[in-house]
This record gives structure tokens, sequence and C-alpha cells, in this order.
């Protein structure tokens, strides 16, 4: 049972991070929001956007102000699972050898995967069980990943060339995919300026600590939401797919697969971290708005005809919503 | 003070009722169709009066019943509060509080919902009205039924009065006869056509008359009487020309002898109170009554006679001549059953009492032709000015002399139905069908000029259209 304390002290908490974030980070509101949403939910980040948007930046800030393990591993064609996950290694101890686990850089609160589909689909796939299970197995031996741990990783848009699509099972794992949009000019005389006067970037201290945001996710998990809205998000969902009667003409002609159950738990947790956050004791409509398009646009898989006619997921997405009657 | 429970409970029980209500209201409406389908086809005619006040309930019967189901139905209260917080935008607050409450023990989160509902009013009835649909489908069964229960008391109180025995007078299928029928019945269908032609050239709406009888009292006269039936249309329509007060008004007989006109006027509207009353009452008219109708009757039409044949004088020779003639002679045949036995001696009537006014469409396919040179000398060529679309000339059957017969003068096309004598059979002698005549020259979508000469015509050849 959630007592006003507890609910207030995970308010007050979330409220110093978002703040400690948005002196360094400058505009990207949205970013943040999802990452503080994927934080709330234990859920996974991808982002999308070229090179040079502060996605780095906004990792390292978070987990700066959280005062949790932060590691960034840059992913390669030529990069290994055990880059990632560790290895066995052979170690002499009293004169004895054995083989030592060494942890690799999935061990940490805050991973950023860096360009993750420039990595084989084997390396990507080393971090299935980690962002899932919470668990990484090497040989015979499962380690569990410390709490709370979330990887963020981002996608560049260009250069696509001798790079490998996420797994669709791996994409599904993300809880929200955000894309990564170049600042306004405001926004980008602001970045100039913080990042050329005075002593520049500093990253900010811990603000919240590991029982904060633990406290938080607890918090999150009873805001209570309708029974109503619940079937609102699964009529979203399953309206999503080619076969359901309900569906829009323009998900049965250019959708191949829907999106999966797992989207709908990841609508209804994000809402609910989106309620939490913008300080409402229940999930609205709004909050499931809010959180609809980021949820499914990495979930929905073209066709053939939608990916020649140029059709977007977002239109699709779009297209769903209007049509999709809350009651 | 905000009380969730309360809410549930009023929200609950006006879902139930809005649920009994629309199944109630497709249960009567769809009921009510079907038996005003019933009551209009022959099988309910048979049935006696107390069944028919029954079928008249059943439909509210199971209209009830509905709605005792409807409200009985389980009702999703999830989508409900949904509903209601859609339709006061409180950001999903009651949806939300329900499923609270749901939950054991106090819980942070009712307290906050709670607290936000207190501060705001919630007019969550405006959220809950009846869907237009259902009030429009329940306004219109609770009309149609109304109609359809003055329909059975009117059915029932003619049913009543009938000579019928345990069973209503087909006052449906009588309307639903054709006009073209050969029962006496469809005079009463011309004259009803004639009366509302007379009003639509008079300007005059269709005023209501306390002694003007309605269709089902003609319809019942006819049953026992049909020259009576023919007697009481003709002071009908003399109430209505009179109370009009329309150039028609004049054709009785009476000329500028207006005491003479308002003695007859007064006189034919008390015959046919009495005749209302005393069918309203008992079903039977009584013999006085039936004689002196019958004397009125008789008295108007030679006063039309008169006046026919005056006014038929002022046309060219032979023609009116001709016209007063035959005018005379179908006139008489209605009231005194005069000439029917020369006309019943001729074979060529016998296909013209088979001439249906649908028989124009062949006729239009004849091509027989009356041209003006066909036209003998002194003789005015009136086929002739009906040259508008769909009229086809054709070749009379005689010449219009002195002694031309009325049947000479029918072509195909014209309506005509036989005269029919006290015992239901035709005595040969042949009317024009007023309503069919109407409808063949509206049909042809004649000039007025038009229409007057070809009414002039008929009503010269057979005195007035009767």
């Amino acid at each position: 049972m959630i007592t006003e304390r507890q609910l207030d002290e995970a308010k007050l908490a979330f409220g110093r991070l978002r703040e400690a974030i948005s002196a360094v980070i400058v505009g990207h509101e949205e970013i943040v929001s999802g990452s503080l949403i994927t934080l709330l939910c234990g859920g996974n980040l991808l982002l999308e956007g070229v090179p040079g948007l502060g996605k780095t930046l906004l990792v390292r800030t978070l987990a700066s102000a959280l005062g949790l393990r932060f590691s960034r591993i840059q992913f390669t064609p030529d990069l290994m699972p055990a880059d990632i996950i560790g290895t066995d290694i052979l170690t002499e101890e009293n004169g004895r050898r054995q083989f030592t686990f060494e942890p690799g850089p999935v061990f940490a609160n805050v991973v950023l995967a860096d360009e993750v589909n420039r990595a084989t689909p084997k390396t990507q796939s080393a971090l299935l069980e980690a962002m899932e299970e919470r668990t990484v197995t090497v040989g015979r031996a499962t380690h569990a990943l410390e709490e709370p741990f979330m990887v963020l990783a981002t996608e560049n848009p260009i250069e696509m060339e001798g790079t490998y699509p996420l797994p669709e099972a791996q994409v599904d794992r993300f809880l929200l995919k955000l894309e990564v949009r170049a600042p306004t000019v405001d926004e980008l005389v602001e970045i100039a300026r913080r990042n050329t006067e005075g002593q520049g970037i500093v990253l900010p201290d811990p603000v919240a600590s590991r029982e904060d945001i633990l406290a938080a996710r607890k918090v999150v998990r009873d805001v209570p939401v309708g029974d109503g809205l619940r079937r609102f998000v699964a009529r979203l969902v399953l309206a999503t797919h080619a076969e359901t009667d309900s569906s829009p003409s323009i998900v049965r002609d250019f959708v191949e697969y829907g999106a999966s159950p797992r989207a709908a738990i990841a609508i209804l947790q994000a809402a609910k971290a989106h309620a939490f956050l913008e300080g409402e004791p229940n999930v609205r409509v709004r909050d499931i708005e809010a959180v609809y398009h980021a949820a499914l646009v990495h979930r929905i898989l073209l066709n053939f005809r939608g990916d020649a006619e140029g059709v977007r997921v977002s239109d699709v997405i779009s297209d769903v919503w209007r049509r999709t009657k809350v009651s | 003070m905000f009380s969730l429970s309360d809410l549930l409970v009023q929200v609950g029980r006006r879902r139930r009722r809005q649920r009994g209500l629309q199944l109630a209201a497709w249960f009567l409406l769809s009921l009510t169709a079907v038996f005003w389908v019933l009551f209009s086809t022959p099988f309910l005619t048979l049935a006696s009066e107390h069944l028919m006040i029954l079928l008249w309930f059943v439909p509210v019967a199971v209209a009830a019943l509905a709605y005792v189901v409807g409200t009985r139905q389980r009702i999703d209260i999830d989508q409900l509060l949904l509903q209601i917080d859609q339709g006061l935008n409180t950001g999903e607050r009651l949806s939300s509080l329900y499923e609270v409450s749901l939950r054991n023990g106090p819980d942070v989160f009712r307290y906050r919902i709670e607290k936000v509902l207190r501060g705001k009013p919630l007019p969550w009835r405006s959220t809950m009205r009846l869907r237009r649909r259902t009030s429009v489908t329940l306004v219109a069964a609770v009309l149609l039924w109304g109609g359809l229960g003055s329909a059975v008391t009117g059915m029932w109180a003619l049913g009543s009065g009938s000579a019928e025995p345990g069973g209503f007078p087909s006052v449906v299928a009588s309307e639903r006869e054709d006009p073209r029928s050969d029962e006496p019945r469809s005079l009463d269908a011309g004259q009803e056509a004639q009366r509302s032609v007379e009003d639509e050239r008079s300007g005059t709406e269709d005023t209501v008359d306390p002694t003007r009888m309605d269709a089902g009292m003609l319809a019942q006269v006819d049953v026992d009487d049909g020259s009576l039936f023919a007697a009481l249309a003709l002071l009908e329509a003399f109430i209505t020309s009179e109370t009009a007060a329309t150039a028609e008004a004049e054709g009785w007989g009476f000329g500028q002898d207006s005491s003479r006109r308002e003695e007859a006027l007064a006189r034919a509207q008390s015959l046919l109170e009495s005749v209302q009353d005393e069918l309203v009452g008992g079903g039977v008219i009584a013999p006085e009554d039936r004689q002196e109708i019958r004397a009125l009757a008789a008295s108007l039409a030679s006063g039309i006679e008169q006046d026919t044949l005056a006014a038929v004088s002022d046309l060219p020779s032979g023609q009116g001549e001709t016209a007063g003639e035959e005018a005379a002679d179908a006139g008489s045949g209605i009231l005194t059953d005069g000439d029917a036995e020369r006309a019943s001696e001729d074979d060529e009537e016998e296909q013209l009492l088979a001439a249906d006014s649908s028989s124009i469409g062949d006729s239009a396919s004849d091509s027989g032709s009356l041209d003006e040179t066909d036209a003998g000398p002194g003789q005015r060529p009136l086929v002739s000015a009906l040259g508008a679309p769909g009229f086809v000339t054709e070749k009379l059957g005689g010449v219009l002399t002195d002694e031309t017969a009325f049947r000479d003068l029918l072509t195909q096309g014209i309506p005509v139905e036989p005269v029919y004598e006290q015992d239901g059979e035709a005595v040969g002698s042949l009317q024009i069908d007023p309503l069919q005549l109407q409808a063949i020259v509206e049909q042809r979508s004649l000039s007025s000029e038009q229409r007057d000469l070809i009414g002039a015509y008929f009503r010269a050849v057979t005195q007035g259209g009767t």
C-alpha cells in the first residue's frame, strides 16, 4: 500500500531529477520525459537521431544525476558478444589456476548502446537477455544485473550501409522509441553558450538515489487506470493488426505485423509513469496519447506494399488513434 | 458531498432505465408496425372486436416486458463511468476512482482523486441522455400505437353498430378496394373525389361538416341499399357544394330561389345527421328517413337535370341537345332507374362495361383518328380540342345528332362504370367515374382551359358526372 509520504517523496525525487537534467540538456523535453518514464517503468529506451544531437550527453547526465553506474558501448561491426556481457578469464590465485568471470560493460545501471545497429545481430542479441531478464548467462553461470538497470540504445538513421537492423524480438524489448530532433534556433544558441562559456558542461551531482528510483517505480505501478481505459488500449493495439475487424484500411493495406501484447503493457506502464510525472493521481486519456506513439512506432512492421508506397508507420499509428473511440 | 457509491447507484439505475426504454421502444415500434400491416390486410377484419382490442394491447404488453428485461440486463459500469468522464472532461477520474475503490483498504490515490472530484460539480446526467435514435423510436412507437388504437376503436365503434354478425364492417378493406371496382361503394370514392375537386376549384379547404358522413358510414349503407347510398351521396355532395358556396352551388336547380335552397340544405343536413345517429345507434335507417332521402335526392337530381339541359341548350346545335338528353338518361339511371332497359339491350354496352381507365394506355396505341373533316356538318369537333400529349384521337361510334345515344359518345379510355339497382345488379346504364376521369385529366397535365372543356363535355353528356 502506497502512503502519502511515499508518493510525495517519489514526486519530489523525480522533480529534482528533471531539474538537474534540464540544467544540462537544452530542449529535448520529450526525450527527457521519455527517459524518465523508461526509468520509472524499468524499461529500455531506443533513441534515433543523427550524431551530435546530445544523446550521449543525455544518458550521461541521467546517470550522473542518479548517482548510478554508467557504461557506454560503442557498437561496431567487429564487436563481439563477450565484449558486452563479459567473459571467463583464466586467473591464478595462491598458485591455483581457475576461470573467473570478468563482467562486461553491460554490468552497470545505465548502459548506453551507441549506434546499436552497427553491430552484428549476434552481438545485438547479446543484449536481449540483459534487457528483458535482467540477467546475463555466460557458460553455465547466470549473473543477475543490478537494479535499476536501463539500456539506452541509439540508432543513426543515416549511413545505413554496413548496418544491421535490429531483430524484431530485440526491438520489441524497448519500451519506447523516440526520435531525437534537431534543436531550434534558441535552443542551439543556448547549447552553444553553455558549451563555450565558463567551465562548459558540468554533469550534475546525484539528486536521487537508487532507493528513490525503486520506491518511485513501486508508486507508479499503483497509479490507477480505469478498466475502460485498459480496454481502450487493448483496442488500440489490436487495431494495428490487419486481420482485426476494427482495423482501419491503412492497416489492412500496409501492415504486415501489428503490435504485440507487449505494446499494450508498454502503453499502460508508460501512461502511468507519465501521469505520475504530471502529478496526476490517475491515468488519463491524455497520458495514453502522450506515450502511445513512442510505444508503438517500433512495434509495427509494414508490408512490401507499404514500403514501396512510402507509407510511414507514424501515419498508420495516427490513423489508428483517430479511428479508435475511447468509450 | 461527493460519494462514489451514491453515484454508482444512480448511474446504474439510470442506465438500466435507458436500456429498458430502448428495448421497449424497439419492441413497441416493431410490433405496432407489424399490427398496422396486419390491420390493413383482410386477415384481422374477420376477428372479433374483443380480439382486436386484445391485439392492440399486445405491443404494449410486450414492450412492458421488454422494459423489465432491459432494466435487468447487466451494465458495464467501467465503460459507463468512462463515458461520463469523457462527457464531463474529468480526466478519467470517475473510472479510475471506481478502479481504486475495488482495492482493499485505504488508498492514497483514492483520497487524491476524491479530493479533485469534490472541487468541481458533476452534472453526470447530462452525459447520460437517452440516445436520439431511442427517443425518436419511442415517440414514433407511441404515436404509431396511438394511431393504431384510434383505428381499432374506430373499427370497434362501427363494429358495434354493424348489422354484420360477429365481425367488423370492412372499413379498411372498403378503403383499399379499387375505385374501379364494380361494387356500389365505388360511388363513395367518386363522390369524395368530386367533392375534393370542387373544394379545390373553389379554393376552400375541406371543412369539417358535422353532417358529413364518413366513408365507413356510406360503405355501411351500400351493403343494404345501393340506391339509398347514391341518394345519400348526392345529398352530401349538395351540402358540400352549398356550404362551400362555390359556383357549383348554383347547379342544383334552385336558380335564384335562395329560400328553397336553404330549405333543401337544412333538410339534407337534418337527414344526414339523423342517418348518422341511426347508424351509430342501431345500424338501421328508419323507413321514413329512407323515403325522405330518396325524395330529396330525386328532387335535387331533377334540378340538376333542368340546369344541365338549360346549360347545354347554349352549346352548338346537336351536341347540347344530345348531351342533355343523355345526361337526363344517366341521371335518372342512378336515382330512378329509368332507361335501364334500353341500355341493357345493347350488346356494345357489354364491351363498355369491361372498359377500364387503364385502357387509356391501350388506346394510345390505337391508330384511330378523328380529323375535323370527319366531323359531320354542324358538329363541333370536340375531340380535336384534346390535342394534348398522350391523347389519341379516335373515331366515335356514332355522329352527334339529336338521336345520338350516350354509349355512342364513349370511346376507349373514358372511365365508365355501370349503374346499380337495389339488388346490386347492374341495370345496364352507364355513368362516368369522376375519380378516374379526374385522375386521367390530371395525368395529362392539361391546361385549365382544356380541363374546363372536358368538364363541360362530360357534364353535358352525363349530367354532372353522376
